[in-house]
């Protein structure tokens, strides 16, 4: 029996599985898939508080105002990639208002730069100076190897189904008949979060709400992500987004790629049919967030649509439920597991020295970008099941890697299985 | 490590660069991270005297070597400076090279999935870009399939569509939306009518469905609505010019890099040429002539400081899509590469000057979206901005 289980290994579950890792508790995370954000793009995520402010949802914008704040450090911590970058956002006039006055109250910074009209419409510009950008699938990636460093577990392949309850916890049965055991359960499963909450007897239904919105081709370099659209964010080609469960994703092309595969697999998840080509206008709306809504049932807590970013409120989000739980921490240094070095990264004489001493990070698999090999032996090692989660470990957004690179994972899986 | 001359690719284009480059007098390094002849080694047929891709490519290389000034690495460009230092990583070792001239002829990436308009499902095993599916079929001698759906009857559709009908790949249908397929017609006499292939116009794919594997694809072509059932699924949607190695480089609004009459780009001492910079057809011919001019004008350039003022500007004008070069040197006769934006069965493309007045026409032509048509321009013609379009007779 674990003490807390964790069901969706997106953003916030393996946030949450990473501070409670750090604490005298046992965690086990539940995951539908067979990797952990595998609903996730691999845009460059968008770390802006701004985004959750003014929608009249003041949990969700308290949560995402700290988790803005801690986010370097916690990026520092888990040596998750962070730059500091501001975000330009431009906002109808009225959720502008709203969104100044909400930054007042929480304690964001930012610069009004006036009316910037756009056929037809007028919308306002600001500029947030204290925001940043990551990379979202390099944050859980970490996430979850820190947690899984800590001691939780995580098991893939497990869609809850139903739940059985007996005096002090809770059991989680899976449609393939797996069991797991918890004194307290989270529900952080994002998209298939309803699902989940009526297997553990809460009648909670998210709403999915297609919203309108239209694509700009961002011209700005990647100083400053710069985000158009009805108060969403929207993906551009040199811009950046978060693809995100509770992240937008726009009707037109061009879109990034991976932002597409992302929407179909959201509409699939959810149940929308998004075979229509060339606009997937699936979103996820929250009628309101759940964040630490208590279940019916004693120990069952859902933390769902942590607003607009739920990467950006994670951090806050993870330490006030490890506050509010009174756990004491481990005795003991926690091993803190760093990044594994991508050959593109480094300079031309740290690459030389890691041939040297490896020769499979000298075997080219894919030319664009250059990957080895070794990265790809590490990226299974780390958890990456097939092709597709090797990709999003590797390469760029919507990227596939080629033969090549496909067979180069396959061998790797297969000398893990012998 | 210096050199007079970087090539990054060992594709037609590059190889041809690289050899031009030599026979001029310049050193020469080459840096092709896997086989030597790019996409000529899965192509049989080139379309270039008779031979098959690869023994064109063997002859490209041998003549290439001959010439001994060229050093080639089998190792992947990581970055290119403004200051022509080219960064390598892998394969034979992580080099850092200052170049006097760059030439990039790294070839164009096919379109991805989710860019071609048809939704497939992520996650199914089975779909395969052009690509892949010939590198798969032919270089690593993987079926890709029983049966298999193309889905463009471009160029490249019909090559895989032979290429997988030959060697033993049921090909269940290729599928195009136009109402003509885009290639040219010894393409569809090769491909579609001496193997039979179904090939179904004016058709959209509606929906790829597969449970691990794709197992059917809907198509609706006109007011029919028809199911075929498959198990690989190949996507030939076109390749994409990539210049993303050279992120510097100024690129005109139709996505194509802009390059003068000597494939340079606005920066100096950096040049393009081949499938990175346009969509050359069958590997062999465009891209070849392309990497002799750039291997020739990146040599002159390295070794004699030789500048081509390339003072006039090609822009496209109604009815074509893009044309490369984008700017050209005054009185000097060049050749340029015209995409029409649509199908003229049989029209001219005709040059004029910003004021109308009409300078140069091709001969009469069938025009087609699917490739790019190969102009002549004399050097008469060359006396000013020229403005391209496409006319029906």
């Amino acid at each position: 029996m674990y003490d807390f289980l964790i069901i969706g290994g997106g953003v916030i579950g393996c946030a949450l599985a990473r501070e409670l890792s750090r604490y005298n508790a046992t965690v086990a995370v539940a995951e539908k898939e067979n990797d952990v954000c595998a609903l996730e793009s691999r845009v460059p995520a968008a770390i802006c508080a701004a985004r959750s402010m003014g929608c009249g949802d003041p949990v969700a914008a308290r949560y995402a105002a700290l988790g803005e704040k801690m986010f370097r450090a916690y990026a520092v911590a888990s040596d998750i990639p962070y730059i500091k970058t501001g975000c330009t956002l431009r906002f109808t006039p009225e959720r502008a208002r709203a969104v100044a006055a909400d930054c007042g109250r929480y304690g964001i910074r930012f610069e009004s730069r006036g009316a910037c009209g756009t056929d037809g419409e007028n919308p306002e510009e600001m500029f947030f100076p204290d925001a940043g950008m990551t990379d979202g699938c390099d944050a859980v990636y970490a996430l979850r190897e820190n947690a899984a460093a800590g001691g939780a577990e995580f098991i893939f392949g497990f869609s809850v189904s139903r739940c059985e309850r007996s005096d002090g916890s809770l059991t989680a049965v899976a449609s393939d008949g797996r069991r797991l055991t918890a004194r307290r359960v989270i529900n952080c499963a994002g998209s298939g979060g309803g699902p989940v909450a009526r297997a553990l007897g809460d009648f909670i239904y998210l709403r999915h709400a297609p919203v309108d919105m239209e694509v700009v081709r961002c011209d700005k370099p990647l100083g400053s992500p710069l985000f158009v659209g009805r108060d969403m964010l929207l993906p551009a080609e040199n811009g950046c987004v978060a693809g995100t469960v509770g992240g937008c994703i726009p009707r037109s092309v061009p879109v990034a790629a991976g932002c597409r595969d992302a929407a179909a697999r959201m509409a699939a998840a959810a149940g929308i049919d998004c075979s229509e080509p060339r606009a997937c206008s699936v979103l996820r709306t929250f009628s309101d967030s759940m964040i630490f809504r208590p279940g019916n049932a004693e120990g069952v807590t859902h933390v769902l649509g942590a607003g607009v970013g739920g990467l950006t409120a994670a951090p806050a989000v993870a330490a006030d439920y490890v506050r509010s739980a009174g756990l004491v921490r481990k005795n003991g240094a926690i091993p803190a597991v760093r990044r594994f070095p991508r050959i593109r990264e480094l300079s031309a004489h740290e690459r030389n020295a890691l041939a040297r001493m490896r020769a499979d990070y000298a075997e080219l698999v894919c030319a664009v970008p250059p990957v080895t090999f070794g990265e790809v032996r590490e990226a299974v090692a780390r958890g990456a099941k097939d092709a597709a989660g090797a990709a999003r470990r590797l390469l760029r957004a919507g990227e596939r890697g080629g033969v090549r690179f496909t067979e180069a994972v396959r061998r790797a899986a297969a000398e893990r299985r012998v | 490590m210096k050199t007079d001359v970087f090539v990054i690719g060992g594709g037609a284009a590059g190889l041809a660069a690289a050899a031009k480059a030599a026979e001029r007098g310049a050193h020469v390094v080459l840096a092709e991270p896997f086989g030597l002849g790019g996409r000529m080694l899965t192509h049989i047929e080139c379309g270039v005297g008779g031979m098959t891709g690869p023994e064109l490519a063997a002859r490209l290389v041998s003549g290439m070597r001959a010439s001994g000034r060229v050093r080639v690495l089998r190792t992947a460009v990581v970055r290119v400076s403004p200051d022509k230092t080219v960064e390598t990583a892998g394969g034979d070792g992580s080099f850092v090279c200052t170049a006097g001239a760059v030439v990039l002829a790294c070839g164009g990436r096919d379109v991805p999935l989710s860019g071609t308009g048809t939704p497939f499902p992520a996650g199914i095993d089975g779909i395969f870009t052009a690509s892949e599916a010939l590198t798969a079929h032919c270089l690593f001698g993987k079926r890709i399939g029983r049966r298999a759906v193309v889905i463009g009857a471009g160029g490249e559709g019909l090559t895989v569509a032979r290429r997988l009908a030959l060697e033993g790949t049921t090909v269940v249908g290729v599928t195009e939306t136009a109402s003509s397929p885009r290639a040219s017609a010894l393409s569809v006499r090769d491909c579609i009518d001496d193997l039979r292939i179904p090939l179904y116009l004016s058709a959209r794919v509606l929906s790829v469905k597969g449970g691990d594997r794709v197992e059917s694809v809907r198509v609706s072509s006109g007011s029919d609505e028809f199911i075929l059932r498959c198990d690989a699924v190949v996507c030939a949607a076109g390749r994409l010019p990539d210049c993303s190695l050279y992120p510097f480089a100024e690129v005109c609004a139709s996505g194509i890099p802009a390059v003068d009459s000597a494939f340079m780009t606005g920066s100096a001492g950096f040049f393009i040429a081949g499938g990175a910079l346009h969509s050359c057809g069958s590997p062999g011919g465009t891209s070849l002539s392309d990497g002799s001019a750039a291997g020739r004008a990146a040599a002159a350039y390295a070794l004699g400081g030789e500048r081509i003022r390339a003072s006039y500007s090609l822009t496209a004008g109604k009815g074509i899509g893009y044309v490369v070069p984008s700017r050209f040197a005054v009185g000097s006769e060049f050749r340029a590469a015209v995409r029409p934006s649509a199908d003229i069965p049989s029209g001219y493309v005709i040059m004029r000057s910003p004021s109308g007045e009409l300078l140069f026409r091709s001969n009469r032509t069938a025009l087609c979206s699917g490739r790019e048509t190969l102009i002549c321009v004399p050097s008469e013609a060359a006396c000013g901005d020229l403005i391209v379009s496409a006319e029906a007779i």
